[in-house]
């Protein structure tokens, strides 16, 4: 299937919920700045989770003093699915116009459990907005939403078509950025660890920005320095204690090195 | 996860075994350090760990940790050995081995 014609059904499926609340919501968010009503979607969206967690707290403590063992179900979902809803619609909305991405990028990176939007956020992008220079903020949430929402495939196509057409060195630095950061995590082999280190090795060498050079730079440290087989890089710094102390003073010990916390 | 390397720092006490954390709770501030100060002895958590944020960038952040927690297996020589090794019997397995090869290079030198 070629892109325009999937971008075509996927346009069909996000018309479905706009359709559904044309009756019953203010019409035409459209005719407002975009950016104005995407401030306003992450402040809702921010203030529901906010309230859910108070609310979600409260149930675990009455939970634990009537002894029951279960978590509340509250706690175990945090209210996000109408603002994923909402975001999609907003996208479709300005199907095709920079305007999209912010709200695709929203859905990367605020979905709980809402797998399906992912994944339609992703081909989306792919099919619309691989060539755009706006879809720089999306790039810096797909290899989380990868993750989380079983969608690598969806992943690993964008990063190649935005590789490919886009013509922003920048943000084609940043996409061969991203999927060296991807192919690392995953790699299972050396060969697999070089493929990832030529392409952030390539984006090094085509960006003048600073913001991304230094992505670049932290992603060559993790591949010169972080791999099995490397002489762990050295930390000096201080205890919970506030003493100073240094990795390398246990040389000629085994080092089990866990970063941790209670929380 | 502390359980089972509490039992580790027991088991290997006397061979050369630590266990270093790098600990992200907040412990610059006051109200924080006092939190920890009592989860450690709860937990029974008795060895030592950097706090993450006393270098700029945090030490996470250098060490591109990506969630938590992150185990790093270093060898008498500082060489990575393994990585993010989560099974409880192959963490043993893995540490058991790094430490009978950190005695044996101690036996060899003071042979010498």
């Amino acid at each position: 299937m070629t892109r325009p014609v999937l971008a075509a059904l996927l346009l069909l499926c996000t018309a479905g919920p706009v359709l559904a609340q044309a009756g019953e919501t203010p019409p035409a968010p459209t005719q407002q700045d975009p950016e104005a009503v995407y401030q306003e979607l992450a402040r809702a969206l921010n203030k529901a989770i906010s309230d859910w967690r108070q609310e979600a707290i409260k149930a675990v403590k009455a939970a634990r003093e009537s002894g029951a063992a279960d978590v509340p179900a509250i706690a175990m979902r945090p209210p996000t699915k109408e603002f994923i809803d909402r975001a999609l619609a907003l996208a479709s909305d300005h199907a095709g116009t920079d305007a999209a991405v912010p709200f695709l990028a929203f859905v990367l990176k605020n979905a709980n459990d809402e797998h399906a939007a992912v994944k339609q956020a992703l081909k989306t992008l792919w099919a619309d907005h691989s060539a755009s220079a706006a879809i720089g903020k999306a790039l810096a949430h797909v290899i989380g939403a990868g993750f989380q929402h079983d969608a690598q495939q969806e992943v690993e196509a964008l990063l190649d078509a935005v590789i490919e057409d886009n013509a922003d060195v920048d943000v084609k630095a940043q996409a061969l950025i991203t999927r060296g950061n991807l192919h690392l995590q995953i790699a299972e082999n050396d060969q697999q660890r070089a493929a990832a280190a030529t392409d952030i090795r390539k984006a090094a060498s085509m960006t003048k920005n600073e913001e991304v050079l230094q992505q670049a730079k932290d992603a060559l440290f993790e591949i010169e320095h972080l791999q099995v087989g490397c002489t762990a890089p050295d930390i000096v710094a201080k205890d919970t204690d506030g003493v100073d102390f240094k990795l390398s003073d246990y040389r000629g010990k085994v080092i089990l090195l866990d970063f941790w916390g209670f929380w | 996860m502390i359980p089972h390397e509490r039992s580790l720092v027991e088991k290997w006490k006397d061979k050369p075994f630590v266990i270093l954390g790098v600990n992200s709770d907040g412990t610059d501030t006051e109200d924080g350090k006092k939190q920890f100060d009592k989860q450690r002895a709860e937990m029974g958590v008795t060895w030592r760990s950097f706090r993450n944020e006393s270098t700029d960038p945090p030490i996470s952040d250098v060490w591109r940790v990506q969630g938590w927690p992150t185990l790093y297996f270093i060898d008498h020589t500082g060489v990575i050995r393994h990585k993010d090794v989560r099974d409880e019997a192959e963490m043993e397995k893995a540490l058991g081995e790094m430490i009978a090869a950190a005695e044996k290079a101690a036996r060899a030198s003071d042979g010498k």
